[in-house]
């Protein structure tokens, strides 16, 4: 039974589900013999969970309202930045600074003022994840770590409930349905376990190009409805691979791992876990590496000991602004990179703003170098406090 | 025989390349063009234990037999949301 039809037979049969104005609203879906008023009331029963309200999540929300999903819940923790504004189309100008849920809760109510918006203004941990999910049918995973997309994977296989997938990198995009209660695979079948730290750069690292996941995301938000009314073939053991350079889809059948260390035939991983000390810029992941400010950066440069001073950003970075005698390797590089590091000096590593060079610098450490500092606040600190001849970006 | 490699989203970079052609002998499998691909481009190598490896439509296991001028794609893990 698929989800669509589980949420159309809870619905009440003595009372008009739809109003006028709804009927009117929806009266493009209802038309169509797919849909129809049935299917209009089944989307309206439905309950959708998006991860994250940013590049992915901003598409899929707003069409998921619009197409009259009754109850729409948001988990986001960040604040609107102005550089998420070039991809993130739920949020404005105005509303720099603000937490995106709240962003995010004004723009879908004002979309569509018929439906349950939730916002979950908190982080999807391993505490909250099955208790937040439990109200949902069905999971949108738009998040930008691998923490939580090891996470939601697993909550949702443990929930038995789809999860439509989608991730973006520059150029590139990929979206699936995980769903092996319905005879696909899950995010573990294909990786069983997450890449290592600061291996994968992200969307703030890697850059992305604005559209991209308003394609991505969008068929997110096709295969949900799909899901939610039964209808077409869903993308269930089926991976579309988006190239926009060359606009070119791709399809790879996928297979489910009876092996699979969560949703295999004799599961390991039972209950949820937090990757967030192995994967993502957490506190616990600067615990070991030393901290210095920029001041004791400058003042260590200038004692005279032999010093590395790596810089973990991208190439496009160093053209906006540099400090003189850096080493660039980008942070995705470095563990294929570090030989060329003598590890008899002290090293160095800033980024823009410390959040990767953090990871960079517990790579190092991890990796047996033993004198290695992060520095804090990055070269956007240097260019505050020691050096106001650097642009800031 | 030959085969063509694809290589997707940040491995294009590491691999210096979007695809090669690699000469491998009859009967070889992923796996032996995995490490045919490793001696040449040793910064693969650290990828070993995440990559999905696609021939024609399908992502295949290592123990997949190659067919002549196959298809085979490789791709990594993207987090990016």
């Amino acid at each position: 039974m698929g989800v669509g039809e589980r949420i159309g037979a809870t619905l009440p049969n003595d009372e008009p589900a739809l109003s006028a104005a709804e009927q009117r609203r929806y009266s493009r879906h209802i038309m169509l013999p797919e849909i129809g008023r049935a299917g209009q009331e089944r989307l309206k029963a439905a309950r959708v969970l998006c991860l994250g309200a940013g590049g992915l999540g901003s598409p899929a929300a707003l069409y998921l309202a619009a197409a009259g999903v009754g109850r729409i819940g948001i988990v986001d923790d960040d604040q609107v930045a102005l550089s998420n504004l070039h991809r993130q189309l739920l949020h404005g100008t105005k509303d720099i600074g603000r937490p995106k849920t709240d962003s995010a809760g004004d723009r879908l109510r004002d979309l569509n003022p018929h439906l349950d918006v939730q916002m979950h203004a908190c982080r999807f941990t391993s505490a909250n994840a099955e208790e937040i999910l439990r109200d949902y049918d069905l999971l949108v995973d738009g998040t930008d770590n691998f923490a939580t997309r090891y996470l939601s994977n697993d909550v949702a296989v443990f929930a038995r409930k789809p999860n439509v997938y989608g991730s973006i990198f520059r150029f590139d995009g990929q979206t699936t349905v995980f769903a092996p209660h319905l005879g696909g695979p899950c995010y573990r079948c294909l990786f069983p376990e997450p890449p290592p730290p600061g291996a994968v750069p992200s969307c703030a690292e890697a850059g992305v190009l604005g559209v991209l996941p308003g394609i991505v995301g969008t068929m997110q938000a096709t295969e949900a409805l799909k899901l939610i009314l039964g209808i077409g073939e869903p993308l269930i053991g089926r991976m579309v691979h988006f190239d926009a350079l060359k606009m070119k889809f791709r399809e790879f059948n996928l297979r489910r791992d009876p092996e699979c260390p969560v949703c295999g035939d004799h599961p390991t991983i039972t209950e949820p876990i937090d990757y967030e000390m192995f994967c993502h810029g957490g506190p616990d992941l600067t615990a070991t590496a030393e901290q210095i400010d920029v001041r004791e950066l400058q003042e260590r440069m200038e004692s005279g000991r032999p010093y590395i001073l790596l810089d973990v950003r991208e190439p496009f970075e160093c053209e906006l602004a540099r400090i003189e005698g850096a080493n660039l390797i980008p942070l995705g590089e470095l563990p294929a990179r570090w030989e060329e590091l003598d590890r008899e000096k002290e090293i160095f590593v800033f980024c823009h703003s410390g959040m990767r060079s953090s990871r960079a610098a517990e790579l190092l450490r991890a990796a047996g170098f033993a004198k290695v500092a992060n520095v804090a606040g990055g070269i956007d600190a240097w260019s505050q406090e020691i050096d106001p001849t650097v642009p800031r970006y | 025989m030959r085969v063509n490699v694809q290589f997707f989203s940040q491995l294009r970079e590491l691999a210096g390349a979007s695809e090669l052609t690699l000469d491998l002998p009859d009967g070889a499998a992923v796996a032996d063009l995995l490490r045919q691909l490793y001696e040449r481009i040793p910064a693969l190598g650290k990828w070993d234990n995440n990559i999905l490896v696609g021939a024609g439509v399908d992502f295949v296991g290592r123990e997949y037999l190659l067919q002549p001028n196959e298809q085979i794609a490789i791709m990594p893990p993207v987090q990016g949301g």
